[in-house]
């Protein structure tokens, strides 16, 4: 039996279907609703780093703003994270990089999660060969080392924004496919589907009012994971600088381009990448309190952990 | 071949209750399972010559990145013929693996020489790197793995196993600039780029440790903690044996199998860990040669790193699910 509960989305009700001890197990976790102190503090991180990012902009200064007369200063006051090689205010920067690497990971991870979601959902649905080539394709995908597909795909198309979200897309979508196929799986073979499709209700309409609605806790657990190993590997493209490219800023391109000054100046290089771990580590959080609010334990980014 | 049909035979016959167990000599892997894994791999190669042609074919005429920018125009045209890109899709298609099964590629537009040697030049240094950190790795996994597997006491099966799981948002390359930053700029103990002897090893293998050591340590915990439940540790247990006999030969042998298969699925990351690696601490291998080449538009030699690089994986993979099998008999189904 999967870890994850297979209850009865129709009618509003969640009341668990399985009998004896995973069922009382699935009613204590349904009347703690809460995603635990983790989760907490993972929303909270990524609500500061999503404000910083979206309001920042607003306020502060102009990212590429050079000022000659304060170069390579240490943080302070006047510029909270200092300022690099050319005077520009590395917190400008980072809040203006931000913009950039988290619009990337979220369109990704959008993505990742609606491919994820109806292949996963069409070979629940249609079984047969459509199951067996969606399958197939998310071997194919672990089979392919996400480096290689970035270096392939981005050298010789080229690094702009629809380039490099193809690639975190293929990077990540298996995750959620893996982790709802399997649920999907067993929806389908419950009861109630089975009564819904006598009574009528055609493939699409199962989907509808059965599947997407039990799936969607969840669809919102691969969410966050899909989008934090979209974030780790968008900064390692930037840095390896086969992501956005200069003068655009961005969290990991920064970095690079901060390990020049290294020795002088290490708060360049090292802003930007703390920056890029606290929304991780956020993701991170929050992706654990949900998982273990609505799935009843960790996912990991290969899939439900056993 | 006798060998390996022992080892798929039934169960052999129970020993007695009161004799102490005889180490057994374990049968090696069939070469019919290498072989297996082997056909598994050339089809995962294949998949990534055919990944490099259509992304090739995309641009329009190959031929034009393949040579250098100032190329005359009967250099670019001589090259479209011998490379076949004036030919129909499937022509073009098998043309390309069959100068990739030869080992023919045009020349690198950097170096002016056959970028195939020039890559392979680089496979030392990269396979060292690789080896010590996945060590490294594997061992420091390992410890923390055992430490939350067996703790008695509540902080120490936590922590270490948190600190494992927060190293998992830190991307490679800030792992590498952190303990850059601590160990370099700072205390001065280890070189910040790669000179060629022991200590500049020290930082890169322990940034390219730290990109699996949260998966291996949780998967060999989990192990740890299934074989730990098993009925014959109970038995082992009542029988007396020492505890550190019990762990070395029934605990721990049995969790490995399982582990070094996660090494195997985590091949995918080693491999990127160790470009990152490469690039952050400027370690002469094809990671960072294959970085370059991108950087350089040197398209002959990007197609010949990403080559090695898959056949890497493939390699990696293969010997990991040989040692897996070996080690653990039951994956070899």
């Amino acid at each position: 039996m999967s870890l994850v509960q297979v209850t009865e989305a129709d009618g509003g009700s969640a009341v668990p279907t399985d009998v004896g001890v995973e069922a009382e197990a699935g009613r204590r976790r349904l009347q703690r609703r809460t995603i635990g102190a983790g989760g907490w503090v993972g929303a909270g991180v990524l609500v500061a780093v999503l404000a910083t990012t979206l309001i920042g902009p607003l306020t502060s200064g102009d990212p590429l703003a050079q000022n000659f007369d304060a170069i390579l200063r240490a943080p302070s006051a006047g510029h909270l994270f200092g300022t690099d090689e050319l005077g520009r205010d590395v917190f400008v920067r980072v809040v203006f990089g931000g913009r950039t690497a988290l619009a990337i990971t979220v369109v990704s991870a959008v993505v990742a999660s609606l491919l994820g979601l109806v292949l996963a959902l069409a070979g629940a649905l249609f079984g047969g060969w459509v199951d067996a080539v969606t399958s197939r394709l998310a071997d194919v995908q672990l089979a392919v080392p996400s480096i290689v597909l970035a270096i392939v795909v981005l050298s010789f198309v080229g690094n702009s924004f629809v380039p490099i979200v193809f690639v975190l897309v293929l990077g990540s979508w298996v995750l959620t496919f893996r982790v709802i196929r399997g649920h999907a799986r067993a929806v389908v073979a419950q009861q109630y589907v089975e009564a819904a499709r006598v009574a009528g209700a055609g493939r699409f309409g199962i989907a509808w009012r059965h599947l997407i609605p039990s799936v969607l806790p969840l669809l919102a657990v691969a969410f966050t994971i899909n989008a934090s190993s979209a974030l780790l590997l968008e900064s390692s493209l930037g840095y390896l600088g086969l992501g956005v490219q200069p003068p655009d800023p961005d969290w990991g391109q920064m970095v690079a381009t901060g390990q020049a000054q290294i020795f002088t100046a290490p708060w360049i290089a090292l802003f930007p990448g703390l920056a890029v771990v606290a929304t991780a580590v956020g993701l991170q959080l929050l992706g654990d309190g949900l998982a273990e609010r609505f799935v009843g334990g960790p996912v990991t980014r290969r899939g439900l952990a056993r | 071949m006798s060998v390996s049909q022992d080892a798929s035979a039934g169960p052999a016959p129970a020993p007695a209750p009161w004799s102490v167990p005889r180490r057994r000599v374990r049968a090696p892997v069939s070469w019919r399972y290498i072989g297996g894994r082997l056909a598994t791999g050339l089809v995962a190669v294949w998949g990534a010559v055919t990944l490099v042609f259509f992304a090739l074919y995309a641009t329009g005429n190959p031929a034009i990145l393949l040579v250098p920018p100032d190329a005359p125009p009967d250099e670019i045209l001589r090259l479209t013929h011998l490379m076949g890109f004036d030919r129909p899709l499937p022509v073009q298609y098998w043309n390309f693996l069959t100068s990739v099964a030869t080992g023919t590629f045009p020349d690198s537009i950097r170096y002016g020489a056959d970028p195939l040697p020039i890559a392979l030049a680089k496979i030392p240094a990269s396979l060292a790197l690789g080896l010590t950190g996945l060590l490294v790795g594997v061992l420091l996994g390992g410890v923390i793995g055992y430490v939350s597997a067996t703790a008695r006491s509540g902080w120490l099966s936590r922590v270490p196993l948190g600190i494992a799981t927060g190293i998992e948002s830190v991307p490679t390359f800030f792992i590498g600039i952190v303990l850059i930053i601590v160990f370099a700029v700072r205390l001065g103990w280890f070189p910040v780029t790669s000179t060629g002897d022991a200590a500049s090893m020290v930082l890169p293998a322990l940034t390219l440790a730290f990109a699996f050591i949260p998966a291996i340590a949780r998967v060999f915990r989990t192990a740890l903690l299934d074989v730990l439940q098993a009925e014959h540790i109970r038995t082992a247990r009542a029988k007396g044996l020492p505890r550190h006999v019990l762990v070395s030969r029934h605990v721990v042998a049995n969790s490995l199998g399982t582990t070094l298969n996660v090494v195997g699925i985590q091949a995918g990351v080693l491999l990127g860990g160790a470009v990152v690696t490469e690039s952050v601490f400027g370690w002469p291998g094809i990671g960072q040669l294959s970085i370059n080449a991108v950087q350089n538009r040197d398209y002959p030699l990007v197609i010949v790193c990403v080559l090695a690089i898959a056949v890497g994986f493939v390699l990696i993979n293969l010997v990991v699910d040989v040692v897996a099998a070996v080690v653990e008999p039951r994956l070899r189904s």
